[in-house]
């Protein structure tokens, strides 16, 4: 719309290079696709809301991502409930299911934070400080949950190989 | 397996995972939340505004007789009776609101804050004109838990007390209408039959969204404020009358500045907002003689499920202090 051409390139640009990582890194850091694809989408209406100042901002995907974990949070108890009346899976949502179930199935498995670290390191490629600074936790937390977040992964992918060996 | 590995299968795992909701419906949903909470766009705006944490004296629901078609077409009746001197040429239309803008995100963490937003914008026919905007220093909060979040955030003042000027060329300046922007002009040559505005307004609502009643509200909530001529507001009145049967009467009220007035309601069901998930209803204050807009207001009908934000607080408001035609993108009216 006309209101919006000064910023309206920047943010197709934003939107067109990070949808996708920063989906990725939210479903890890959230164990949930469905709430994923929902607070993905908010979290980029309200920085295409705002842009002007978001792109200001030193990262803004980690102000996305931020976002976007906070409207989790904030709709978790919502979506508890329709998960437990069994909101159908539609084809449009199955179509991108991931794949390697069991890794993810670990990664599921880690402490909240740990997950976070990791979907922000590892999927969307955040230095130690700006993950330190979108999840509010220092710089030496950050390297500390990735360590034992890996550590972690490690030791059961090698306990769950030995067992297949056996 | 190293951790290399493990970081490699990790991103190769999710590698089918995209996000297929395409930029026009981030940019439409974008472009509502400003519009809803901003009446008056004149340029891109900076913010999105949003929430009171103040408590006001909403009216009740009327309950009487009168409804609330019955008080819209009467509204109709005397606002095509004021007088009107269209605007000459070189004049801009002035239009000062106050607001209640929501931060959420980034520095803020998981805490919504709330500043109050002065806007003034001035805008030419041919939609060219000024934009001023200056956000107030008071940090207001909707729950105990967005003030705890805020502290435990470190207190940060995001926009507080940031002031924000910007002009902008011939076409570039729009008002809503729908799921499009016209220009002043546009508005100003609006159709004046009631039949022909309600065919406008019928295929814009259509084109804007799956409900042609919750679109032809919100059209009627984006128009309400702007410079329309006697005979166009009465039209549209009455074409809300007629295309908008779940309005509620609420009856004689006072605005936040205590200008006197006439409320009317929808209530829109449970919507995501910075707070949360709640059940919201929309609220509309208008000069019944003029059928001038003086302030809209968005405010909790049923409680989030996290309980958090109390049935009956005001989440939105905009304030329409004063408009008018002025000579220059400097002038205000008396």
């Amino acid at each position: 719309m006309a209101q919006d051409t000064p910023v309206a390139g920047d943010f197709e640009a934003f939107y067109a290079r990070f949808r996708d990582p920063v989906l990725r890194a939210v479903f890890v850091a959230s164990g949930d696709k469905e709430a994923a694809e929902d607070a993905t989408a908010e979290a980029f209406v309200r920085a295409c809301a705002k842009w002007r100042r978001v792109r200001k901002h030193p990262a803004p995907v980690a102000w996305v991502i931020t976002t976007a974990l906070n409207v989790i949070r904030s709709g978790k108890r919502r979506r508890r409930r329709e998960e437990e009346r069994g909101v159908p899976v539609t084809e449009e949502q199955a179509h991108n299911e991931p794949f390697d179930p069991c890794l993810l199935a670990l990664v599921r498995e880690l402490p909240v934070r740990q997950r976070q670290v990791l979907a922000l390191r590892v999927l969307l490629d955040l230095s130690t400080e700006q993950t330190a600074d979108a999840l509010g936790i220092a710089a030496g937390t950050v390297t500390a949950h990735l360590h034992r977040a890996l550590e972690s992964l490690r030791t059961q992918l090698q306990d769950r190989t030995e067992e297949v060996e056996q | 397996m190293t951790p290399v590995d493990i970081e490699d299968d990790l991103r190769r795992s999710v590698e089918p995972m995209y996000m297929d909701v395409p930029v026009e419906q981030i940019q439409r949903r974008a472009k509502h939340r400003r519009h809803r909470q901003q009446r008056l766009i004149a340029a891109p705006l900076a913010v999105a505004v949003v929430a009171v944490a103040l408590p006001l004296s909403l009216p009740k629901d009327h309950g009487g007789p009168v409804s609330a078609a019955a008080a819209l077409r009467a509204t109709a009746s005397s606002a095509a009776e004021q007088s009107w001197t269209p605007p000459k040429p070189g004049q801009y239309w002035y239009s000062e609101s106050k607001s209640m803008c929501s931060e959420g995100g980034g520095d803020l963490k998981s805490a919504t804050i709330y500043l109050p937003l002065t806007s003034e914008s001035w805008m030419a026919p041919d939609s060219s004109g000024r934009v001023e905007q200056h956000m107030g220093t008071e940090i207001t909060f909707l729950t105990e838990q967005d003030r705890q979040a805020w502290i435990d955030a470190g207190r940060p003042t995001s926009e507080a007390g940031e002031s924000d000027s910007w002009t902008f060329a011939p076409g570039t300046g729009a008002y809503n209408f729908g799921a499009g922007a016209l220009t002043l002009q546009q508005l100003l040559d609006l159709p004046t039959d009631e039949t022909k505005l309600e065919a406008m307004i019928q295929k814009a609502a259509h084109s804007a969204g799956p409900s042609p009643t919750e679109e032809t509200w919100a059209i009627f909530t984006d128009l309400a404020p702007t410079p329309l001529s006697p005979a166009a507001r009465a039209a549209l009145f009455r074409v809300v009358a007629a295309n908008v049967p779940d309005v509620h009467y609420l009856g004689p009220t006072t605005d936040p500045l205590g200008r006197e007035g006439v409320a009317v309601a929808r209530d829109k069901g449970v919507t995501t907002t910075l707070v949360g998930q709640v059940g919201v209803r929309d609220v509309v204050i208008y000069d019944p003689v003029t059928g001038q807009l003086l302030a809209t207001q968005t405010v909790a009908t049923k409680a989030d499920p996290g309980g958090s934000v109390p049935v009956g607080t005001t989440i939105e408001q905009d304030i329409i202090v004063r408009s008018g035609w002025v000579d220059s993108t400097t002038e205000r009216p008396a």
